[in-house]
């Protein structure tokens, strides 16, 4: 086994001896930039040492650092942040575990498969896991003065485009139902209707609050078809059911029953094996404490000739923005979309919306051109307002292409009564 | 990385070397060099950076070192050395086909050899006691010129590239093969009851004997033995744990002097970082002056060894070679790009592209460029296409491009969904954009749509495959298709069919030849051209190697040659097949044979 001994490491070791009265106070470290700062002290007091934060794997050990008065042995850099290593005396693991709790509240707790005790707080800025190794026996209530602790610090990227801080715009409403459609097959693929209008899912999981602009009814309309041959095989099985993910409550069991031979069976349901396809419907009304304002004082599109071009040029003008690398173009266009589908669904979660902003900077990254269909097929909801089309001569309506990168596009529109342009508002 | 090169120089020096080192102050001042071209600073932050590294490395050391001596319960072993011959004759007519493919760094021209029309192909491994020696003689360039000069130490790389001389490009290489190996050896046994020995005027000293490990001594002058082996005392040959040799320093006793090494370049580093040295030449005096009269270098005219083993030792056995036989050959190497109109020249911050005369066509700046087939080249975020008509490197804006050994590529356009298209090397369309996929077996191309799997030619032309299903790599050169009746058959790499598709089984090709099965559950044999050279008779079977293999038949497994003859009988119903050292040892009954079909006596 290499072992890695840093010679940085000894560097500071030596030098810490005229320095020990400095303090390092690691626990006011959110972000690279201070833990820049405290790095640039540290050399500032250890002159002809390099420190080298860009290295993938760097010690330092100079005397006075802590972590809200806990006394920190070492600090490791690493590619994404710093692991802090308390030291084997005065009780250092467990005083570390009690500043953390008092500052951030109780960590999410686990213990591993060689039962160390790991406590974990994620937030926008910084993710800290904090690991407990024990001298003394596997329980918790066992830790000790001799025992250590090492506190993994990682940094998040933070942006400040709108896109990506929607998460602090959501508003959370108690008791506001979250519908899903939950689905269960087997040999069969299906296609999905809300008020006519498909939407399109690549999980088992649908989420139909974005697609609910009022009280309703609401017709969800399920079609089931056989993945091989004309009909229906013994062994090919559906259920589906909408329930309130909040309260965990059933609201329809769409299809649970389908009679075979004419016995009656509970999932798994076979199909009535001689069919060519199985449709099921209900009309349900739904309870939200508020509804989006979404594609609801749209135009009525099915009478529009052109309908077609306004398609073609939001999809370039997407194209566009993303060849220019124009962030704030990219923002405007969606931002709204993700607000709305967040806000229906209660959705505070930072990273989500973190990642959905990585995405479009790999797109600017990787594109060097994109390409439109041409040919597609628009389909309509029941009141004409809301469109989403089938591309016929492609994979989907945009594709951002870069060398082995692709990214593909193809969202719900709608257009507002006082434009005459299309705006993404689903996907 | 420089000065990490000089400490383990050093380290190299006393530990790992087996070369004398004969003038200890040249070999100095070679190292003392390669500081002139650095400044004080650069020593500075180039120390700093690389201790650490040497440090690991040293740790590593440590731990080979810490292996511990031990009494073995189980022990562990190897083959008893033996000098095998039989792949001589075939190596030496192995480069018939050889190629090379040439890039360039900076002003160099640097070359590495493979074979040209089969990427499996490996050069054969001739095993211990065999030297092989290549010896460039003639580098014919482009432009006509011929040089015969200064060219033999120009090492003929299979793995890596190496340098081959200055900037210009080679139509062809030739060069001088020569195997040299042991006709006779004689063998020197060391013991705790004889623990020294003479050898041509030179002394081994056994010094230490102990449950798995040996130290010994032995002069320089008869330090080029061919092998060293430890025996346990059934005189069965013991694995090897690890070894260690050093030239002029006793290594038992001596363990601390890397970390002595290791402890002087810290040394130089505190005085750097107190910038005692003013210069590079003040540095250079200071470490002539503590190194000359160290013991880094070889003086006492020895060669010390120490080894651990998986077993208890009896004795140490040494090989010295006694009767050598050469024999040579030559052959021609030629570049694998001949269509190439442009080469690309490595630079530290970009490529640079000159023409088949070494004059340079453009540079690229900030940017790596590898060539990938005929003119198209990549970089890490585009395709591009060499126009050799108005000499300009175009970007090709697509999502894929897969290149091909004859110069074609295929193009899938916006994304991974896409099908395929072939475009030649002058990057004009040759079919329409519809490949779901692309197979390349044997260096043959095929390509899979709706319509079935097709034959590409280098001119992108199509050829169907009717009702062939699926495609094989069936080895040595040779292609395995399968119709849609689930029948198998042969195809060349040239796209021949060899065999008609009628074979129920079939097996890769091993020796030039194939088991297959037909109408019945037995095996027969085919070559190459699909002749049946065994009947179907064998009920199981084995790829044959070296000449031979096992088969089973009339109820018990026998040896065999590949005119069917028996080689061994047995009435073993079973067969236990092992390798040693990449060679197969069939066992029947109990009985172990050798490649050769010869009995193996364990206790040898």
């Amino acid at each position: 086994m290499i072992k890695t001994i840093s010679l940085s490491c000894l560097f500071f070791s030596l030098m810490s001896c005229n320095i020990s009265s400095t303090k390092y106070d690691l626990g006011t470290i959110h972000s690279q930039n201070e833990l820049n700062n405290i790095l640039n002290l540290m050399q500032k007091n250890n002159i002809d040492v390099d420190i080298d934060s860009s290295f993938y794997y760097d010690e330092l050990t100079p005397k006075g650092m802590f972590y809200n008065d806990v006394p920190i042995q070492k600090l490791v850099l690493h590619g994404l942040g710093i692991t802090l290593h308390t030291d084997t005396i005065n009780f250092s693991a467990k005083r570390l575990l009690e500043t953390l709790e008092n500052d951030k509240g109780f960590g999410n707790y686990k213990t591993d498969l060689w039962e160390n005790h790991t406590f974990q707080w994620d937030n926008e800025q910084e993710n800290l896991k904090l690991k407990l190794e024990l001298a003394k026996g596997n329980h918790l209530a066992n830790i000790g003065e001799k025992d250590n602790a090492t506190l993994e610090i990682t940094f998040n990227d933070s942006y400040k485009i709108p896109l990506a801080n929607i998460y602090k715009q959501i508003k959370i409403e108690k008791n506001n139902p979250n519908y899903i459609l939950k689905i269960n097959s087997y040999g069969v693929y299906y296609q999905v209707y809300l008020n006519n209008l498909r939407i399109d899912n690549l999980y088992s999981w649908i989420s139909i609050n974005p697609y609910i602009l009022d009280k309703g009814p609401i017709s969800l309309k399920i079609k089931v078809f056989p993945t091989e041959g004309n009909t229906f095989s013994k062994e090919d099985s559906f259920k589906a059911t909408l329930v309130n993910e909040t309260t965990e409550e059933i609201v329809s069991s769409i299809a649970t029953i389908v009679k075979k031979g004419g016995t009656t069976y509970l999932y798994p349901i076979s199909l009535l094996f001689d069919k060519k396809s199985e449709q099921f419907e209900i009309n349900f009304t739904p309870k939200l404490n508020s509804y989006p304002k979404a594609w609801s004082d749209g135009v009525d599109l099915r009478k529009d000739k052109k309908l077609k071009k306004k398609i073609i040029a939001l999809y370039k003008k997407i194209g566009e923005f993303v060849l220019t690398k124009d962030e704030q173009g990219i923002n405007d266009l969606f931002y709204t979309m993700l607000l709305e589908e967040n806000q229906v669904i209660q959705n505070t979660d930072y990273k989500f919306f973190t990642e959905n902003w990585v995405q479009w900077l790999t797109n600017f990254k990787n594109t060097y051109k994109y390409s439109i269909s041409e040919n597609f097929k628009i389909n309509f909801n029941t009141t004409g307002k809301l469109i989403k089309t089938i591309p016929l001569d492609k994979e989907s309506m945009l594709i951002l292409t870069g060398k082995n990168f692709n990214s593909k596009h193809n969202y719900y529109l709608y257009q507002a009564q006082n434009s005459s342009e299309l705006k993404i508002i689903r996907q | 990385m420089r000065i990490l090169t000089y400490i383990l120089i050093i380290i190299s020096l006393i530990s790992c070397s087996k070369q004398k080192i004969n003038t200890q102050n040249k070999e100095l001042e070679n190292f003392l060099s390669v500081l002139d071209s650095l400044t004080i600073d650069e020593v500075k932050v180039e120390l700093k950076k690389n201790i650490t590294l040497a440090e690991n490395f040293i740790n590593l050391f440590n731990d080979f070192s810490s292996i511990k001596i031990k009494t073995y319960k189980e022990e562990n072993y190897e083959a008893i050395f033996n000098i095998d011959t039989t792949n001589i004759d075939k190596a030496l007519k192995q480069f018939g086909v050889l190629g090379f493919n040439q890039n360039y760094k900076n002003d160099i021209t640097k070359l590495k050899f493979s074979f040209r029309n089969n990427t499996h192909q490996r050069k054969i491994d001739l095993g211990e006691g065999i030297k092989e020696l290549f010896t460039p003689k003639k580098i014919f360039y482009k432009k006509g010129e011929v040089k015969t000069e200064n060219i033999k130490d120009n090492i003929v790389g299979f793995h890596f590239s190496y340098d081959w001389g200055k900037r210009a490009i080679i139509d062809s290489v030739v060069i001088d093969y020569e195997i040299s190996y042991t006709n006779t050896y004689k063998t020197m046994t060391l013991s705790l009851k004889n623990p020294t020995a003479t050898h041509n005027g030179g002394t081994l000293e056994l010094i230490k004997l102990e449950k798995n490990y040996a130290y010994l001594k032995i002069s320089d002058t008869i330090s080029n033995f061919l092998k060293i082996q430890a025996f346990n005392d059934a005189g069965k040959a013991l694995s090897r744990k690890s070894y260690s040799s050093s030239n002029g320093i006793p290594i038992e006793g001596n363990e601390n002097k890397i970390q002595e090494i290791l402890k002087y370049g810290e040394k130089i580093q505190e005085k750097l970082i107190n910038n005692k040295f003013t210069t590079i030449e003040a540095l250079k005096n200071q470490i002539r002056s503590d190194l000359a009269n160290s013991e880094f270098f070889d003086t006492d005219g020895f060669l010390y060894l120490e080894g651990y083993y998986e077993g208890n030792i009896s004795e140490i056995k040494l090989y010295f070679g006694e009767k050598t036989t050469t024999k040579k050959t030559q052959f021609k190497a030629v570049n694998n790009v001949k269509t190439q109109h442009i080469l690309e020249v490595d630079l530290e911050n970009g490529t640079m592209f000159i023409d088949s005369l070494g004059k340079e066509l453009f540079t690229t700046h900030n940017k790596s460029i590898m060539h990938l087939t005929s003119n198209y080249y990549e970089c890490m975020d585009y395709y591009y296409h060499f126009n050799s008509s108005i000499k300009t490197l175009d970007t090709l804006f697509v999502y894929n491009l897969d290149s091909y050994k004859n110069g074609l590529v295929t193009i899938q356009q916006d994304s991974k969904e896409d099908d395929f298209a072939f475009f030649d090397s002058e990057n004009k369309q040759l079919s329409a954009y519809k490949y779901w996929f692309i197979k390349v077996v044997s260096g043959q191309l095929f390509g899979k749509y709706e319509k079935g799997y097709f034959k590409i030619d280098s001119l992108g032309k199509e050829t169907p495959l009717p009702n062939i299903i699926n495609i094989y790599d069936a080895k040595e050169e040779m292609i395995g298709l399968k119709n849609i009746d689930y029948k198998l058959g042969f195809m060349d790499n040239k796209g021949k069919m060899v065999t008609p598709i009628i074979y129920n089984s079939i097996e890769s090709f091993s020796d030039g030849v194939a088991f297959v099965k037909k109408d019945t559950d037995n095996y027969g044999c085919i070559d190459k051209k699909g002749k049946m050279v065994l009947p179907f008779k064998y009920k199981k079977v084995y790829k044959f190697i070296q000449g031979i293999t096992a088969v089973k038949y009339d109820g018990s497994y026998k040896l065999i040659n590949k005119k069917g003859e028996v080689l061994i009988e047995s009435e073993a119903p079973s067969i236990i097949i092992s390798t040693n050292l990449g060679k197969r040892i069939y066992n029947l009954n109990g009985k172990k044979y050798n490649t050769k079909a010869q009995l193996i006596v364990e206790d040898q």
